[in-house]
């Protein structure tokens, strides 16, 4: 389009419609619409033995979404900025208060049909509750462990608000609720306040029940999408948030998502909070991140301010981030949706998931800028409001900045999990279509040997007959020593990742118990230095750090290891090959099957420790415990518990990605070697009725109707070699398409 | 917006710290009008919370440079002189004039503070204390920060509207003695950026929940004009505004 989104402070008459801008994930989206399209094809191409590759296939090209979860402190602008990006102005609650309380993912897919439900919200169960409610917890259990026997009057009257709330909303027999899970045709605003909000206190309008406070996670599904490629928002409450009880339900979703965007305020951006937040993301999650500078608009300077902002959070982001290269973008969604009300000319109704308009035109939108414009910069003067009603439009025309995020976001998504399991799904399809190639051929071959030995004289038939019969039987020693060494390729795989797991157990528990002690030691030298006030602080960054360098380091040369196994089979199914297909020159099984790249999982170092807590828990420590000693041992014991309970759950998450790994390994072998065999018993068939008549060797009617029959074959394996040609450009067209948009995204 | 609410008289209720007991005077014996010590406003929050902007509100005056990009670089007190004066306090608390412009770029480390003289009528009665903003990242600035507050006999704790009330500032609020707590007034700053009155009323009724009872009082406040209620009670007759 060779559209560049305006600087802010630039003029711009109108932001462009985002319909002539790419969709989210539009290059992904061509790639998966091909694949899922072969998946179908090659059902009935391919024979049984693929089913099951096949299915799987379909299943993650129809299910798996891009999820991108928006983070960030309270009132940053989360809600809204969702609102925009989904190009539904109003669908998510916004107000000047912390008012997002659950965590809200938002379907979207491209879909005919409305989906069976809009909106589906689980409540807590009785235990969660409990837990939450009763026990505050995971604050409240780190507290504890710090500072037994104290709880913090602040934490004890949250927990106390929110039960007597909870009472108050929904009656006493409230905990007759819990467990059960609410579905919705349709959604409307009002039904999302009511189970996402916060709700204001004591100010509830009619006889409405508000479910908020025990409601656990939120599910809403469009089938109306804004985006190319199929796409879950998810929405979660602010961090930083005084009401403690919610903090601890954000850092819950964090998990999950393919990409992030962190949505930080223009006015007070990249605190100590924000900075704490993207090391522990950028721990867990490299470098998919996009940081959305909101409320550009409220900046007082527009014009100079906003690209300054964006310089200093640049700055500051290469400092603590030398490594990575975070886009930063800088906007207002606020903006966005005034603009999306102004496009749809007026004040638009909102309209609920599945496309149904829920209620009427919310109340026009207070814009105060307009009636007192700013002093500073030239940016206030300039008003194209040609064709705009001008009384949504501000008077100022910044970029929104939404063009620019879901171009970053198209970005991201090309070199995420999501391109890895597209270009993993091509290739395993490649892999497939080429051995039924190998297969066909052969028996093409076969066939054509047979026909011609037949015309010539019987004595030739015959001596055919032994040659094919003899091929034949070599391929089933051929195919017996594989299963043999499937078997002990499998023995070793568990050999390996029994290795990786205790070494990395052990290493992990090492690291844990040395930091532990040095901190103590350090706790002690501050101690007796300063007893009263000590110069202490613990950090358990590199702690963090050490580990997850560990068990990628580890879990990476376990991998290598199971790479070189995966090699050695392949020579084997090569011969079988060419003991089938002499001539074959094809490139089957070249790589290895697991994509590049494709890390596991480090989201237990994300959890949050007693070390972390805020200043003022260690503060109350101190004044607990008075002897020196007690007091590191304590320490000692603090870091220990919590990081050993991580070390354990790394050493888990090593064992599942590496056993997926193999598992996907040998899926494949199988499947091409079981589609050679296919291949195999056709021609055994084959080979059996011709052995019949040259035995007989008396109607030749017989002969001839089996010959016709056997050309016909013939050009039914010709036939679908054609079919495979065509699969494979396709499948060499999405890889390249992949390639190209992952290339571009790294240049870009 | 009706809930602006007036800072100085809150102010004027307000006597110096028990420490400076001696300064403000005891009765005194003869008659004669003892001319008390100017009441120490320190003005604390985190960064691009309106602090500076809150200071020249109360003087009625921009007096300090306000910015969104470059952040307040040190304490700053400001205090009545007949002729406007600016000096930087160095080692050993010398005092050295000083132009703004010097102050430009990076913040210098042999600079402790500043000192701001103007001859500015609210200044008889108040001696403001500007505060580097919290949460930039630096802990030991914060620290500092937070100990300055100690000797004020006001402290005032500005949260933006827009943004207001984190845990962040709660935690560190309540990490002070409660002393100082118990000077202390929540200022809510840059009012007239909400989008609309509603949310004004909105918003202070979850503050007045959740955040006014750690402080003496909770005041709201304007960003970019000086609010008429504030300039006429600080230029006002004295008596009347100060008790």
């Amino acid at each position: 389009m060779g559209y560049e989104a305006p600087g802010l402070g630039e003029m711009s008459p109108v932001e462009p419609q985002s319909r002539s801008v790419e969709a989210i994930g539009a290059p992904l989206e061509v790639a998966r619409t091909v694949l899922l399209n072969l998946t179908t094809r090659l059902g009935g191409l391919l024979g049984e033995h693929a089913g099951p590759l096949l299915d799987v296939a379909q299943r993650q090209l129809q299910e798996r979404s891009c999820r991108i979860a928006v983070i960030g402190q309270i009132k940053a602008g989360k809600s809204t900025f969702i609102n925009a990006l989904a190009r539904r102005p109003g669908l998510l609650p916004t107000d000047i208060n912390p008012w997002t309380v659950v965590v809200t993912a938002l379907h979207f897919r491209a879909a005919p049909t409305p989906p069976e439900h809009a909106g589906v919200f689980h409540l807590f169960s009785v235990d969660e509750w409990r837990e939450l409610a009763e026990g505050g917890g995971r604050l409240r259990e780190l507290t504890e462990r710090l500072v037994p026997g104290f709880q913090s009057d602040l934490l004890r009257a949250q927990l106390e608000v929110m039960r007597k709330r909870a009472e108050r909303r929904l009656g006493p027999k409230f905990p007759e609720l819990l467990g059960q899970c609410h579905r919705y045709q349709t959604v409307s605003p009002q039904i999302l306040t009511d189970y996402v909000s916060a709700g204001d206190e004591d100010a509830w309008p009619g006889k409405r029940r508000h479910f908020s406070d025990i409601t656990r996670s939120a599910d809403l599904y469009f089938n109306d999408s804004p985006f190319a490629f199929p796409i879950t928002l998810i929405d979660t409450p602010g961090t930083n948030d005084p009401f403690l009880v919610r903090d601890e339900i954000t850092r819950r979703s964090l998990e999950n998502p393919d990409i992030y965007v962190f949505v930080v305020s223009a006015l007070q951006p990249l605190s100590a909070g924000d900075i704490a937040m993207l090391r522990l993301l950028n721990g867990l999650h490299k470098d998919r991140i996009v940081v959305f500078i909101n409320r550009a608009d409220q900046l007082p300077n527009l014009a100079g301010d906003a690209a300054e902002v964006k310089a200093a959070i640049e700055r500051r982001l290469r400092a603590e981030f030398p490594s990575l290269n975070i886009p930063v973008v800088c906007g207002s969604a606020w903006l966005g949706n005034l603009r999306l009300q102004a496009e749809a000319g007026g004040l638009p109704p909102v309209v609920a998931p599945g496309g149904v308009i829920a209620r009427e035109p919310a109340a026009p939108v207070h814009c105060p800028r307009e009636a007192a414009p700013r002093s500073g910069g030239g940016a206030t003067a300039g008003r194209h409001a040609a064709g705009e009603p001008s009384r949504a439009v501000p008077a100022v025309h910044i970029s929104s900045g939404l063009t620019e995020v879901s171009a970053a976001i198209t970005r991201l998504m090309c070199t995420s999990g999501i391109a890895m399991l597209l270009r993993q799904i091509a290739l395993c399809l490649a892999e497939l279509v080429r051995t039924a190639d190998v297969t066909d051929r052969a028996e093409l071959q076969s066939i054509l040997e047979l026909i011609e030995a037949r015309r010539r004289e019987s004595e030739t038939l015959a001596r055919r007959v032994t040659d094919e019969e003899r091929s034949l039987a070599a391929f089933e020693d051929h195919a017996k020593a594989l299963e043999t060494s499937f078997e002990e390729v499998e023995a070793h795989f568990k050999e390996v990742i029994a290795t990786a797991t205790q070494l990395l157990r052990s290493q992990l528990a090492t690291m844990v118990r040395e930091f532990a002690s040095r901190e103590a030691d350090y706790l002690q030298q501050a101690l007796q230095e300063k007893p009263r006030r000590p110069n202490w602080r613990c950090d358990v960054m590199p702690l963090r750090e050490d580990m997850e360098q560990a068990y990628l380091g580890i879990v990476d040369r376990a991998a290598k290891e199971i790479d070189r196994v995966e090699e050695f089979l392949y020579p084997q199914l090569r011969m079988i090959v060419s003991s089938l297909l002499p001539a074959y020159h094809g490139g089957l099984l070249e790589g290895p099957a697991w994509p590049e790249g494709a890390t596991p999982s480090v989201a237990p170092l994300g959890d949050k420790v007693t070390v972390d807590l805020a200043v003022s828990w260690w503060r109350r420590w101190f004044a607990s415990r008075r002897i020196c000693k007690e007091r590191a041992n304590h320490l000692r014991c603090l870091i220990e518990d919590d990081f050993l309970k991580i070390a354990d759950e790394l050493v888990q998450e090593a064992e599942t990605h590496l056993t997926e790994r193999v598992d996907y390994i040998m899926g494949r072998v199988r499947a091409v070697s079981s589609g050679l065999q296919t291949g195999v018993e056709r021609r055994t068939a084959n080979l059996a009725r011709e052995k019949v008549l040259l035995e007989g060797a008396g109607d030749p009617q017989a002969a001839e109707r089996f010959e016709t029959e056997q050309q016909q074959r013939a050009d039914a394996c010709r036939e679908r070699q054609a079919a495979y040609a065509g699969v494979l450009a396709e499948l060499q067209s999405v890889l390249e398409g992949l390639d190209g948009a992952q290339g571009e995204s790294r240049t870009g | 917006m009706t809930e602006t609410a007036d800072l100085a008289p809150s102010l004027g209720k307000l006597r110096p710290a028990a420490g400076f007991a001696s300064d403000y005077g005891e009765t005194p014996a003869h008659g004669v009008v003892a001319r008390p010590r100017p009441v120490r406003v320190a003005v604390i929050g985190e960064f691009n919370s309106g602090k500076t902007t809150l200071v020249n509100a109360l003087l009625g005056a921009a007096v300090l440079p306000t910015s969104f990009t470059t952040h307040t670089a040190y304490p700053t007190v400001v205090r009545f002189a007949a002729k406007p004066s600016l000096r930087a306090e160095i080692a050993e608390r010398r005092r050295v004039p000083i132009d703004w412009h010097e102050l430009d770029g990076a913040p210098a480390q042999h600079i402790y503070r500043l000192h701001v003289g103007m001859p500015l009528d609210p200044l008889r009665t108040l001696r403001a204390i500007d505060t580097r903003g919290l949460g930039l990242g630096d802990e030991s600035v914060d620290t500092r920060t937070l100990r300055s507050c100690r000797t004020a006999d006001v402290v005032i704790w500005c949260t933006p509207a827009m943004q207001a009330w984190k845990d962040s500032e709660q935690q560190a609020w309540l990490a002070l003695p409660k002393a100082v707590r118990r000077r202390g007034i929540l200022a809510v700053t840059f009012m007239d950026q909400l989008r609309s009155p509603s949310d004004a009323g909105r918003l202070l009724a979850r503050l007045s929940a959740d955040a006014a009872p750690l402080f003496r009082r909770m005041v709201t406040a304007s960003a970019h004009a000086v609010d008429p209620a504030l300039q006429a009670a600080l230029t006002g007759d004295r008596d009347a505004a100060w008790g």
